[in-house]
């Protein structure tokens, strides 16, 4: 469910990110930080907009996965979008997709360091380990998940 | 307004603020005079890095007025003047900060090797022997003990089994630390590739001693694997030089921040006692000592020599600049190896530093690395690539990266370059905002160490096929190098003064009061990471100083 109602975000918006974002990333995830990314996009040029694309998914009969990867992801004209908005959630960056090579504009501290692939990927994101003298010895406890060894 | 002081000490380094450490403790009235300001609070700087956009070794310290005041390559890149490309540039670069750049070095300690300082008498007198290529006027020995008194210094962790006596040089003491454990990488990889051979060369793994703790030491802790040691330690527990600026503050130095020199004078009879310097706020002033210690690295250094006319009857000053050539290689190993985990780097392979091939090319040493692919943008690159691309979301988009991100393997080098006499540091015309000329830079790697590039290229392919790793990129320019931030030469040391700009006591041979600790002493430079043998030789100075200061104090007095 939403939090509390914020003028910048509507309930119902706020909602929606949430439920694509999740479809997206393959993660649970805070509502209070989909807030703070979704302002973030909210006043951030992308093409197309968020609103155009948190629309179109309004629009799809069901919110699954399928539905999401066969009307949304499968149009060229959205992806760059999905993609910031995946981009934001696992590593708080949006691509700036005017330069060559690759610029990624970070969020504040908390999200850099609340960047959900480092734990996707048993790692942890760099600079902020949370670990013991010596972890790094040992595969991770968080090992990522169907890794064959 | 001038003060008097037993000893200027120019830079607060790891050269200078160790140097004015040992003075101090020794009762000498000592002035740091650091161009740059203290860092805001670590934490401050950990958040900047978080947030930068491109996270490179000065994000952490970017600050309008210390960059516009006291620039260098890293903030400024347009500070070397230096012929634009396809002519070779000069990589590397440096920070003129409180506690200098060991703040974003990766705080490896590795000692130079016996023959190191004894090239041209081991290996010269071939064709392919470079003509600049000389023997230090002291050797391993010399040194050996000043090498333990550093890794006490600064706090190093190693395994005292897997280096002593490595080509012939002995360690008399073990390591103050334990090793800093190997990543389960550098396991892996050690299995696959321990006691194999590439040319009749052995590989084997060794873990690298660095002045990161394995425990608490010295008032700092342990190292907690945040895997940013460059370009900031989160937590202290990597060396940097404000431990000894720290230091020396408490045994009575007197720190000067934001105090940038621009000229020394030498009286009648050659000594030099008046250093002038530029306050950031304008102010010309003035400060005398009995000695002054120049520690402002393998650039700054040359220039204030160069600016002030002083101790380059040799015509040495500036000339022999080196660097180590950096070259990174690219690899996915079979299985999971799990970067983005622990130090950077924690092993590497030393078996190529020395050998009978150092006649005809450069010895290096490799590092296992376990930051993945993050010099190629990894795992921003795979996210869109998986999206964008593949049109992956959801479970599939989190599998394709668990299929990847986790084999991804690193493999460096660290080339000797071999010292040339072209190879020089200048006076620009182009001046900073305080009117000081920027540095002109020429700088090409000798044939020979392009040979050993070569060869180094050679071996990490060699390794990438052993462990059995695919999609390897090794570059399309077997020429190409990065800089590995190990600027050195530029102020030689030798016996010979037309040949040499300081003594085997690091004195300059044209004024006998002034001094020159740093990388920018050395004659020759190996393939290890320079700083431990920087603090070696500055503690080994800072004896010879002190001894000095007491003989003129007891002139003085009688």
């Amino acid at each position: 469910m939403v939090g509390p109602m914020n003028e910048s975000v509507p309930d119902k918006t706020l909602d929606q990110f949430i439920k694509l974002s999740e479809i997206l990333t393959g993660c649970e995830l805070d509502v209070e930080q989909g807030r703070a990314h979704l302002v973030r996009l909210l006043s951030t040029p992308l093409v197309p907009p968020i609103q155009e694309v948190l629309k179109r998914f309004e629009r799809l009969p069901r919110h699954s996965l399928a539905e999401v990867e066969r009307k949304m992801v499968s149009d060229a004209a959205l992806r760059s979008t999905l993609c910031q908005i995946v981009l934001l959630w696992y590593t708080s960056a949006l691509r700036d997709t005017v330069s060559d090579p690759l610029v990624l504009r970070f969020g504040s501290e908390q999200t850099y360091f609340g960047g959900l692939v480092w734990h996707i990927l048993g790692a942890h994101p760099p600079g902020l380990s949370g670990g013991y003298f010596g972890h790094w010895r040992y595969r991770p406890d968080n090992e990522p998940n169907g890794t064959p060894m | 307004m001038t003060q008097d002081f037993d000893i200027v000490v120019v830079g607060s380094g790891v050269a200078g603020a160790i140097t004015a450490y040992r003075l101090a403790q020794a009762g000498a009235r000592v002035v740091i005079l650091e161009a740059g300001s203290r860092n805001p609070p670590r934490a401050q700087m950990v958040g900047a890095y978080a947030t930068a956009a491109i996270k490179n070794p000065h994000s952490p310290y970017v600050n309008a007025e210390a960059d516009k005041m006291a620039p260098t390559s890293d903030s400024s890149p347009d500070y070397y003047d230096q012929p634009p490309p396809p002519h070779t540039q000069y990589k590397s670069n440096y920070e003129r900060r409180t506690g200098g750049s060991t703040w974003h070095w990766l705080g490896h300690t590795p000692r130079m090797l016996r023959s190191d300082f004894k090239m041209k008498s081991l290996y010269g007198g071939g064709r392919d022997f470079p003509a600049d290529m000389v023997d230090w006027p002291i050797d391993y020995d010399d040194l050996e003990p000043w090498y333990c008194e550093a890794e006490r210094e600064l706090g190093v962790a190693g395994d005292h089994a897997q280096w002593n006596n490595l080509f012939n040089s002995p360690r008399s003491q073990p390591f103050p630390m334990s090793m800093i454990w190997p990543s389960y990488s550098d396991q892996w990889i050690a299995a696959r590739l321990d006691g194999k051979k590439f040319e009749k060369i052995e590989y084997r793994v060794r873990s690298t001693p660095s002045a990161r703790n394995s425990q608490l030491y010295d008032g700092r802790p342990p190292c907690a694997g945040n895997s940013i040691c460059v370009p900031i330690c989160p937590i202290g527990a990597k060396y940097d030089g404000s431990v000894h600026v720290g230091k020396a503050t408490a045994a009575g130095a007197l720190l000067w921040e934001r105090c940038v020199v621009n000229g020394l004078t030498a009286g009648k009879d050659g000594s030099v006692h008046a250093v002038q310097f530029i306050t950031w706020g304008g102010e010309q002033r003035t400060v005398t000592a009995r000695l002054v210690v120049l520690a402002a690295h393998a650039i700054e250094t040359p220039k204030l020599l160069l600016m002030s006319k002083l101790a380059n009857k040799s015509g040495a000053v500036g000339r022999y600049l080196m660097d180590h050539l950096s070259k990174s290689t690219f690899g996915l190993a079979p299985e999971n190896l799990y970067p983005f985990r622990g130090p950077p780097s924690t092993s590497g392979i030393e078996s190529f530093r020395d050998g009978d091939f150092r006649r005809k090319q450069a010895g290096f040493r490799l590092s296992l690395n376990n930051d993945g692919w993050l010099r190629k943008n990894a795992p921003y690159a795979e996210i869109i690539d998986l999206v964008m691309k593949q049109k992956k979301i959801g479970a599939a988009l989190q599998a394709g990266l668990i299929d990847r991100v986790p084999r991804q393997l690193r493999l460096s080098c660290s080339v000797e370059v071999a010292p040339d006499f072209n190879n020089r540091v200048e006076l620009s015309t182009t001046r900073d905002a305080l009117g000081i000329p920027h540095p002109k830079i020429t700088f090409t790697p000798p044939d020979y160490s392009y040979r050993g590039l070569s060869r180094a290229n050679r071996v990490m392919a060699d390794m990438f096929q052993r462990i059995q790793a695919t999609e390897i990129d090794l570059g399309t320019d077997d020429k190409a190098f990065d800089g590995a931030g190990h600027i050195m030469g530029t102020c030689r040391m030798g016996a010979d003064p037309k040949q040499s700009v300081v003594d085997e006591e690091l004195r300059c041979h044209d004024h006998k009061n002034l001094f020159i600790v740093g990388s920018s002493v050395f004659p020759t430079v190996g393939s290890p990471n320079p700083t431990l043998t920087v603090a070696a030789l500055a503690l080994r100075a800072a004896k010879t100083i002190a001894g000095q200061l007491g003989r003129r104090s007891a002139r003085a007095r009688s």
